[in-house]
């Protein structure tokens, strides 16, 4: 209250001082070709000492004496230029120089001068956007922005991809960045935005760019700013459409054939048989009667009731009478659509941009699919000389198809024809091999009621793709609002009120008739959930200078942030009628719950940015966080950096140096915040409401932890950036280290305390990486433009405290733990038992154990290591890290006259990944029914006896649990993306009524270089795999045209 | 002019700065789903909710679909002896049949036996330190310490012969971790207690709560009350070879419990109505655990789902012809049907919208305990007048006290105990109590069908992982402490 009476004083004692002037000018500098304004742009009086700089908004103001009528602009990076004046306003826009160093950046709270900046920004423009096919934005990231990685964990179209800026900084918190839409934090799907909206994305790494973030920064924050019209421009409409086919990007593990499946399970069985007591002839009696029996199916026919002989091999005559496919079945050529209209332009008070697309993405695995619709206007308008306002508002609905294909569920239908062996059939077959075809002529699908479990039992997941339904729905509103009032020149306020809109409702639906739903009668599950983020801010903003030479601007103020989460579910089965999918058609209640959440942030916020004549740079930042996660001792935070930049090109003894067209060198310091602790009450002692049989039921849920705060990382960032050779070189290079410290962990507790594990802020890690990019442009002339870019990163991790001696973690499913932290190893090194191959005499599978000696006082220590056939003695060991040495991409553009050709490649060296898909399709015959790899073929036998596969048996061996066996390079190679395009000349456009016409056709993920063939090497930052919807590869034809 | 826009600007100003205030309140927020300890421990009402949440934890918590609750370990006790199969080829039990899990110690089975016992001990102990402060009347708060007590007595007994061989072989080998205080975040986990010591806790926990529980009338069947506790205390004693007490707690446990005619004994015993059932849970379509629930395994006459285990037909062959028992055994002969060859037993039946309940005591139990407990002592006559009333009501004629010697009688009891507890959990304490291993066989019986003699299914693991005999008192009898129990408690 006494701060809003002070502020109130400070404002009317500068008005009143206010006009004095004899002639003032003011006016906007803006990036040639482009609506951005540019900021800190030095405007100074022709002749004289006297200057000033644009605000963040790129407006000036400047007083001329007398005679006094030429302005000279000068700008790091861009072309200067000596503007007469003659009214009062001017409109200017500055050159870039020829690299892309030189380009504004959307900040956080503003926007600055890439060229100048303290901090570390990485950009992507919407012209390297649209290249791109892909229905989530955030796919777009991976190969382009150096030391981002990039995965998308599953193909499905629309889904997100994971992104890790600078690594890992958080082992039981999100370690997801922080998205910020049109300068607001944002808190929906990153789906419901088209990429044709958006102008451009900023990535910010450092401290110095995100710690007016606070508690949400320490992740990285990515700027998503949308696209904006002009003032003073003719309507511009582009419409965009193109059409796209996809397929699976990396071809599957290859399985073994009918004939010799049998063959395989023959030998698992009789060799069961020998090992349970039985002699060798009563145990291929055994296996040649059962075989059948066991895989419960028999493709050889009547005529063949034993098609394996006693001595292993399939009988003369024996041939399958069917070759059916479970993989391709389930795989189509999938089509994706998109058509985006946009309409932009302005008068000279306001200008707008209207846009509407529609999306529609067919995967390539049957039943998945997934449409956008979506529309937006962007809209601002100066009211007079002090008032300002504009509202973008977006809304979208998706509708996303999405069969499950993310976990080891025999509903994936990614994973389906890894389970499923291509013995059994796909349609229902009779006894002579026909198909079997029901009244109307059609084939019926085999549920296969018959099979083994391992096998799929009572499903067919082609046949369920057309009458089960997975549907989620999305609508979504963003809407920005804010106003600004021009208090005096350079003194604003700007205030916003910014709302995300999400409504989503999903629908599982399993159908009564075949599958899994035939012993409940069908079931169907519905929820619906409402989330709406608030954000509201006021922001003072203030340029000025001081003596013509020291060039300031403030920005302080406050915002709240307020997220309301409110879900219903509920579940019914039990389904009287066929083609009836809703709930009120199933009889059966068996779940119905809801649940609402509420997260509240208030804040303080404040930066300095200060130059001395463009040569010197300084910034400092400040966020002052209260979160109603944590507890009213631990509530609030306190976030800041520093940084400083030093443009060396504007020194006097290199201005003239010809060959150096630019140069700066920067650094920065600070401290950001986490407090995605995954709880919205992550203090308190909590008992689970778990009601049963009608009445109120509680659990022990959660320890208390009343101290728990934030994770903060201390981000040391340092720079330099460069363009030689008129522009034809130009680079940068960065080193950081990123601390985290007071890291929330998830610390284990032994199970006999009766909780798994307590949240904890102890411990600390460090990331220490570099990462830079270098852009060449081999030729230029009239008719060829050729430039090649290449950017790289590298980080190192360390854990550097723990609140125990170790802890094992990255469970994955039920398989078990990969990795184990302890001070000094880092939280991607697996932890994971070693292979040591098959022992020869007898084919069982091996793995190493130390060996102990324990001494008098009973303390035990390792002298050696042997090994062991039984995987729970096996010892687990440091195997190496999941991080790679290197990882990045690199893209070249050639220009011929109206071609263009664009490739972009993202590379991985170095590092390890745990294939745990390929461990599902190397049993040893225990897991009856399922499909084989052909690595199977290379079994022990008292043949083969020097091999990596452990010889056949029903029971269960662990062979394939988590090993060094499946632990492989991760390096990599993917093309990401091609493109061709072709512009027609404007000539020729403009005699059909066009402004501009492109065709193109475009590729994504082409092609892949791996070397463990059959696994997608492109799948989680941990390096493990988990049964995920693998990449597809996408061709796209289209065109874009504007008028 | 000038002067009026100078007047708006500060308006407009003074307006947006004041939307934004912040009161005290505004961080205030609680969770939809969850209640604090403080709020928990307010009143007796809250403390019986968490005997009615932790019964159901007990009962269906489940971290896979094959670890349906405690069902989960009684399904694993009958695969690991001779009378029951985990059917080749299907989910379920198939890894701990051939002894491979729960005895791998990192497999999921293991932690989840050991977590989710632990667990419920933890609940129990956080009522007994914080019932006395709870508003409520004196009964209701001694109720619920009985229930308390009479569940971590139920546990514990479990654990102590579940991860250490029986007390008459060796009392003072170390068992499991004991813990009666609720743990707090500076709680240090234990080391493991002798047998003997958690005997000791165990039977002082139901003898506490026998005297706790008098008076106590359930509204549920699935609470303990004073008759629930002393079958507990029966079956405690009866490991403990202190035939004399289990005798006579037996007889108590049942009393007001009659064994069950014989025609209910093929209604599928899925409900706690039945007459004889003393302890038990009932189960509701909207939360059972439906597919991977008890008797998605147990239940073999569905037309779909696990239908796993699977009797012996060594087992059939224990039945005398007449037993009703017997009625309940048929042989696949369908080709067609997954389950070819393998003989059914269809002892349980799931309810028609899959919320059959779950039988955790009956009087029949009991009347075998105090049976083998009188014949133990030499009582024979006391011994037999038990037995018969579970013979007669399952159609065999009185057992003769002429026809047996000590031993035979004993033999037979504990065949009678195999014959009627199939199914319920009984099988791995039995043979671990009685320090024998299971006797597994290959099938030789056959059904004629057509013109065919079809070989029945039987066992198809005879032999140890490694390949050895079984044998009494194996560790592959044991369930195994896991791993990350191991790498989290240093003083285990």
């Amino acid at each position: 209250m006494k701060f809003r009476f002070l502020l109130f004083l400070f404002l009317t004692g500068w008005i009143a001082l206010a006009h004095a002037q004899e002639r003032k000018v003011t006016g906007t500098v803006t990036q040639e070709g482009s609506t951005t304004a540019l900021p800190g742009v030095n405007v100074n009086i022709k002749g004289q000492r006297k200057s000033t700089q644009t605000d963040p908004d790129g407006k000036f103001s400047i007083t001329l004496q007398g005679a006094e009528n030429t302005l000279v602009f000068t700008y790091v990076g861009f072309e200067a230029k000596e503007v007469p004046v003659s009214g009062n306003t001017l409109s200017v826009q500055l050159k870039a120089a020829n690299n892309n160093l030189n380009e504004v950046v959307v900040v956080a709270y503003g926007t600055a001068n890439k060229a100048t900046y303290t901090g570390s920004a990485s950009v992507v423009n919407a012209a390297d956007l649209e290249k791109r096919q892909v229905s989530n934005i955030s796919r777009t990231l991976q190969g382009v922005v150096p030391g981002v990685q990039s995965v998308a964990p599953a193909g499905q179209p629309g889904s997100e991809a994971s992104i890790r800026i600078r690594g890992i900084g958080s082992v039981n918190a999100s370690s997801d960045p922080l998205y910020v839409v049109d300068g607001i934090p944002f808190s929906g799907n990153i789906n419901a935005i088209n990429t044709a909206d958006v102008e451009s994305i900023s990535v910010l790494k450092d401290a110095s760019a995100s710690a007016l973030y606070g508690s949400r920064g320490a992740n990285g924050v990515i700027i998503i700013t949308t696209k904006r019209g002009k003032y003073n421009a003719k309507p511009t409409v582009t419409l965009n459409s193109n059409i796209g086919y996809s397929s699976r990007a990396v071809k599957d593990y290859d399985f073994v054939s009918t004939n010799d499946y049998f063959q395989l399970q023959w030998e698992a069985l009789r060799n069961n048989r020998l090992d349970q007591g039985n002699t060798a002839a009563q145990a291929a009696q055994y296996a040649t009667s059962e075989l059948v029996s066991n895989l419960k199916i028999n493709p050889y026919g009547s005529a063949f009731p034993n098609p394996v002989g006693l001595d292993g091999k399939l009988v003369a005559g024996a041939t399958p009478l069917w070759d059916d496919d479970w993989s391709k079945s389930l795989s189509r050529t999938g089509v994706r659509q998109q058509v985006d209209l946009g309409i932009s332009g302005g008068g000279a008070d306001s200008r707008y941009f209207v846009s509407g697309g529609y999306l529609d993405d067919k995967g390539f695995i049957i039943g998945s699919h997934f449409r956008r619709y979506n529309t937006r206007v962007n809209y601002n308008t100066k009211v007079n000389k002090w008032f300002e306002a504009g509202v973008n508002v977006a809304a979208s609905s998706t509708s996303q198809d999405s069969p499950p294909q993310t976990d080891s569920s025999q509903g994936n239908f990614a994973n389906f024809g890894r389970l499923v062996s291509d013995i059994y059939p796909v349609y229902e077959r009779n006894a002579d091999g026909t198909l079997k075809l029901d009244a109307s002529g059609n084939r019926v699908y085999d549920f296969g009621n018959y099979r083994p479990s391992a096998a799929a039992t009572g499903n067919n997941l082609l046949g369920i793709a057309e009458l089960n339904k997975y549907s989620n729905k999305q609508d979504a509103l963003i809407l920005r609002g804010n106003i600004q009032i021009n208090i005096l020149d350079g003194l604003k306020l700007k205030s916003s009120v910014n709302t995300d809109y999400n409504n989503r409702s999903g629908l599982s639906y399993t159908n009564p008739t075949f599958g899994s739903g035939v012993t409940g009668s069908g079931s169907v599950s519905k929820n619906s959930s409402r989330t709406v983020g608030y954000t509201i801010n006021n922001l003072l903003d203030y340029t000025f200078n001081v003596a013509n030479v020291h060039h300031f601007n403030i920005l302080a103020g406050q915002e709240v942030y307020v997220l309301n989460i409110s879900s219903l579910s509920g579940s019914r089965s039990n389904f009287g009628f066929s083609d009836k999918i809703e709930p009120a058609a199933a009889s059966l209640l068996n779940s119905f719950t809801g649940n609402a959440d509420e997260y509240k942030l208030a804040s303080f916020l404040g930066k300095i940015d200060y130059n001395f004549n463009q040569k010197y740079y300084l910034s400092a930042s400040f966020r002052r966080d209260g979160s109603s996660r944590f507890s009213p001792e631990s509530r609030w935070g306190n976030f800041w950096s520093v940084g400083a930049s030093w443009n060396a090109k504007s020194e006097s003894f290199l201005k003239d140096v010809s060959w150096l067209n630019s140069l700066t060198v920067r650094s920065s310091y600070g401290a950001q915040g986490n407090d995605n602790l995954g709880s919205y009450y992550a203090y308190q002692d909590l008992y689970s409401i778990y009601n049963s049989l009608g009445q109120a039921g509680l659990v022990t849920s959660r320890l208390p932890t009343s101290g728990l705060k934030w994770e903060t990382n201390l981000n040391f960032n340092s720079g330099v950036d460069f363009a030689i050779l008129d522009n034809r070189i130009s680079g940068s290079f960065e080193v950081y280290q990123r601390r985290s410290k007071d890291l929330l962990f998830s610390r284990p507790l032994a199970p006999s305390l009766g909780y798994t594990a307590i949240d904890d802020n102890i411990g600390s890690m460090r990331n220490n990486g570099y990462e830079g990019q270098i852009n060449l442009v081999p030729v230029v002339s009239k008719d060829v433009k050729w430039t090649l870019g290449f950017n790289f990163g590298h980080y190192n991790n360390k854990i550097t405290k723990l609140p125990q001696k170790e802890i094992i973690a990255g469970n994955v499913g039920q398989l078990g733990s990969t990795k184990k932290m302890i001070v000094g190893s880092s939280v991607y090194d697996f932890y994971i038992r070693e292979w040591a191959g098959v022992e020869q005499a007898n084919g069982k599978p091996l793995w190493y154990k130390n060996i102990y000696a324990v001494d008098a006082a009973g303390n035990r220590t390792i002298t050696g290591r042997t090994t062991t056939s039984v995987y729970a003695e096996a010892d687990q060991y440091f195997q190496g890290s999941a991080l790679p040495k290197l990882y990045g991409g690199a893209n070249t553009t050639i220009k011929y006259k109206q071609f263009e050709l664009y490739a972009l490649v993202a590379y991985n060296i170095g590092g390890k990944i745990l294939d745990l898909d390929e461990v599902m399709i190397l049993h040893t015959g225990e897991n009856t029914g399922r499909t084989w790899g052909t690595e199977i073929l290379n079994r022990w036998t008292p043949q083969n006896t020097i091999t990596d596969v452990p010889r056949l048996t029903t029971t269960t061996t662990n062979w394939n649990s988590i090993s060094t066996r499946f632990l492989h390079d991760a390096t990599y190679a993917r093309l990401k993306n091609v493109s061709l395009t072709y512009n027609l000349p404007s000539q020729w456009a403009s005699r059909i009524g066009l402004k501009n016409v492109r065709v193109y056709g475009r590729g994504e993920n082409l092609f892949t270089w791996y070397n463990h063939k059959g696994m997608d090497p492109e799948q989680a930052v941990d390096g493990v795999t988990f049964y995920r919807y693998p990449a597809q590869k996408t061709y796209t034809f289209g065109f874009d045209l504007s008028f | 002019m000038k002067f009026k826009y100078t007047t708006i600007k500060i308006l407009f100003v003074a307006i947006v700065l004041s939307l934004s205030a912040c009161k005290d309140d505004f961080f205030e927020t609680s969770p939809s789903g969850d209640l604090t300890g403080s709020e928990t421990y307010s009143s007796t009402k809250n403390i019986d909710a968490l005997v009615n949440g932790t019964l159901r934890y007990l009962m269906e918590t489940s971290t896979s679909q094959d670890n349906p609750g405690l069902s989960a370990i009684t399904l694993t006790q009958e695969v690991m002896g001779e009378d029951a199969i985990a059917r080749d080829g299907v989910y379920g039990f198939r890894d701990s049949y051939p002894y491979k899990d729960p005895f791998d110690n990192t497999t999921r089975r293991a932690l989840f036996f050991w977590s989710f016992q632990y667990k419920v001990i933890d609940n129990c102990n956080n009522i007994l330190a914080n019932v006395d402060n709870a508003s409520g009347t004196d009964a209701e708060r001694r109720y619920l310490k009985g229930q308390a007590l009479a569940l971590r007595g139920f546990v514990y007994l479990n654990l102590v012969r579940q991860y250490q061989f029986t007390y008459a072989k060796d009392k003072n080998a170390k068992a499991v971790p004991m813990y009666t205080e609720p743990t707090s975040p500076a709680s240090v986990p234990k080391a493991r207690a002798t047998v003997e010591e958690v005997y000791n806790q165990a039977i002082g926990d139901l003898t506490q709560a026998e005297t706790l529980l008098a008076g106590f009338v359930r509204k549920v069947k699935n609470r303990p009350d004073a008759n629930v506790v002393k079958g507990l205390l029966a079956r405690a004693y009866l490991t403990q070879e202190n035939w004399t007490l289990a005798a006579t707690k037996a007889r108590e446990a049942r009393t007001g419990y009659n064994i069950m005619e014989a025609a209910q004994y093929t209604q599928g015993f899925n409900d706690v109505s039945n007459v004889e059932w003393i302890w038990g849970h009932p189960q509701q379509a909207d939360q059972n655990l439906g597919g991977a629930s008890y008797f998605a395994y147990i239940d073999v006459t569905p037309a779909a789902g696990y239908r796993s285990i699977m009797p012996d037909p060594y087992f059939k062959q224990l039945f005398a012809d007449g037993d009703i028992r017997k009625t309940l055994f048929e042989t696949v002969t369908t080709s067609t049907d997954p389950m070819y060859r393998w003989i059914k037993y269809k002892k349980f039946v799931n309810k028609a919208d899959q919320s059959g309940h779950i039988v955790l005591m009956r009087s029949s139990e009991m009347a075998l305990i105090e049976a083998e407990s009188k014949a133990r002592l030499n009582d024979l006559t006391g011994a037999i007048a038990a037995l018969n009333e579970v013979r007669v009501k399952r159609n065999l004629p009185v057992a003769v006290v002429a026809n047996f010697t000590q031993a035979t009688l004993i033999e037979e009891i504990l065949t009678e105990r195999r014959r009627e507890l199939w199914g319920e959990g009984f099988r791995l304490y039995d043979l671990l109590r009685l320090q024998r291993a299971p006797v597994r066989k290959e099938s030789v019986e056959t059904i004629r069908v057509g013109n065919a003699d079809l070989l029945i299914k039987g066992h198809y693991v005879l032999k140890f992982p490694d390949n050895s005999n079984l044998v009494p008192n194996s560790v592959y009898y044991l369930f195994p402490i896991p791993v990350n129990e191991v790498n989290t408690n240093p003083n285990l």
